[in-house]
């Protein structure tokens, strides 16, 4: 029996009643650390240059060749750097839901849960992260190609039609295929002892007649993203844990044989 | 008599709270934004007498708060420019 949008929302907010301080101490931990991530590879890139300039100053190698030569090292380095910021932010991402799974369900739930990744399967997470990262590589591929060839040759007209329903498109299919594939996650956290193409397979078979569904529950969180963006991020704190349980009992509806009421919370539990 | 619900307690006490400090710009907007969020994330089956308290006036809070930051904009551009 499909749910609707209203009692999968009562159901998470049943929930989270009394654990929102571990579900946002998870959302705090994976901020801070995606955060450092971010500043420590800006940071390093940013040592590099300037490294890279005064090496080139100090020594006189700073000819075409050589010139060529450090930015080529300093692209490899950054994006290889780039690659292990992913991997790290998209393997704490199993353990974010497994997280909100546990309290869906019940279960001891911890903030420390977010590292769930890392002890699980840390090879497979690692390998999603990597498909996606190759993947939207390879679709930006065309759009840049052409951008350079417009920049070099007199034709301007075409690559910016090209673009324009290149982005378009790729955006609709996108789309398409973040919600087919949209429960991938969900499947191997409940089960880690799954494959990916059997995850991927499952969650295409789930979202057969439920994609509309799934679209409509995640856009009926504007209202609330908007909130979110009034309180200068600090409802954010509130509301992903909310969304995230939102959609974990959407994941449990598409199973019928698993039982999906929230635990029972008493209403003076602390928030 | 309706059992205790720390949530709505604390969207009430936001509520208010944005409506008395909405003259200060941004602090009625997010303390308001904040009052709506907790009330109505409080809500289970039906909606607590503080959580209705406070997202009305979490609500009215947060309209005022808009309203004097569109007039200070206006104001200031009239001035002169807000840089």
């Amino acid at each position: 029996m499909k749910t609707g949008r209203a009692e999968l929302k009562r159901r998470a907010r049943q929930a989270l009643r009394g654990h929102y301080g571990t579900a946002i101490g998870g959302y705090l931990l994976y901020m801070v650390i995606s955060g450092v991530l971010v500043g420590v590879l800006e940071v390093a890139i940013f040592f590099m240059i300037m490294a890279g300039g005064f090496v080139a100053d100090q020594t006189g190698l700073f000819d075409a060749s050589s010139g060529e030569g450090a930015f080529l090292v300093v692209f490899i380095i950054c994006i290889l750097l780039f690659i292990a910021m992913l991997v790290i932010v998209y393997m704490l991402m199993p353990g974010l839901i497994r997280l909100h799974m546990n309290i869906c369900k019940g279960e001891p739930a911890a903030a420390m849960d977010i590292f769930w990744g890392f002890r699980n399967k840390p090879g497979k997470f690692a390998g999603i992260a990597l498909l996606i990262f190759l993947i939207s590589i390879l679709c930006s591929i065309p759009s840049t190609v052409l951008s350079m060839a417009a920049m070099l040759t007199e034709y301007k007209t075409f690559p910016v039609v090209f673009n324009f329903v290149y982005t378009l498109i790729l955006s609709v299919l996108s789309i398409y295929v973040s919600l087919t594939f949209s429960m991938v996650y969900f499947i191997l956290v409940e089960d880690p002892g799954k494959g990916l193409i059997q995850a991927l397979k499952e969650s295409r078979n789930m979202m057969i007649g439920n994609r509309l569904r799934f679209l409509g529950l995640s856009l009926s969180f504007l209202g609330w993203m908007c909130l979110g963006m009034m309180s200068f991020g600090i409802g954010m704190l509130w509301i992903m844990p909310y969304m995230t349980c939102t959609t974990i009992y959407f994941y449990l509806d598409l199973q019928p044989q698993i039982e999906t009421i929230p635990p029972q919370m008493t209403w003076n539990q602390p928030f | 008599m309706e059992q205790k619900n720390d949530m709505a307690l604390t969207s009430m006490i936001l509520g208010i709270a944005s409506i008395v400090l909405s003259c200060c710009c941004y602090l009625g907007m997010i303390l308001g934004s904040l009052a709506i969020i907790f009330a109505a994330l409080s809500r289970v089956d039906e909606m607590h007498r503080q959580a209705k308290t406070g997202l009305i006036t979490g609500i009215i809070g947060l309209l005022i708060s808009v309203f004097v930051i569109v007039i200070f904009f206006v104001v200031a551009e009239m001035a002169g420019g807000v840089s």
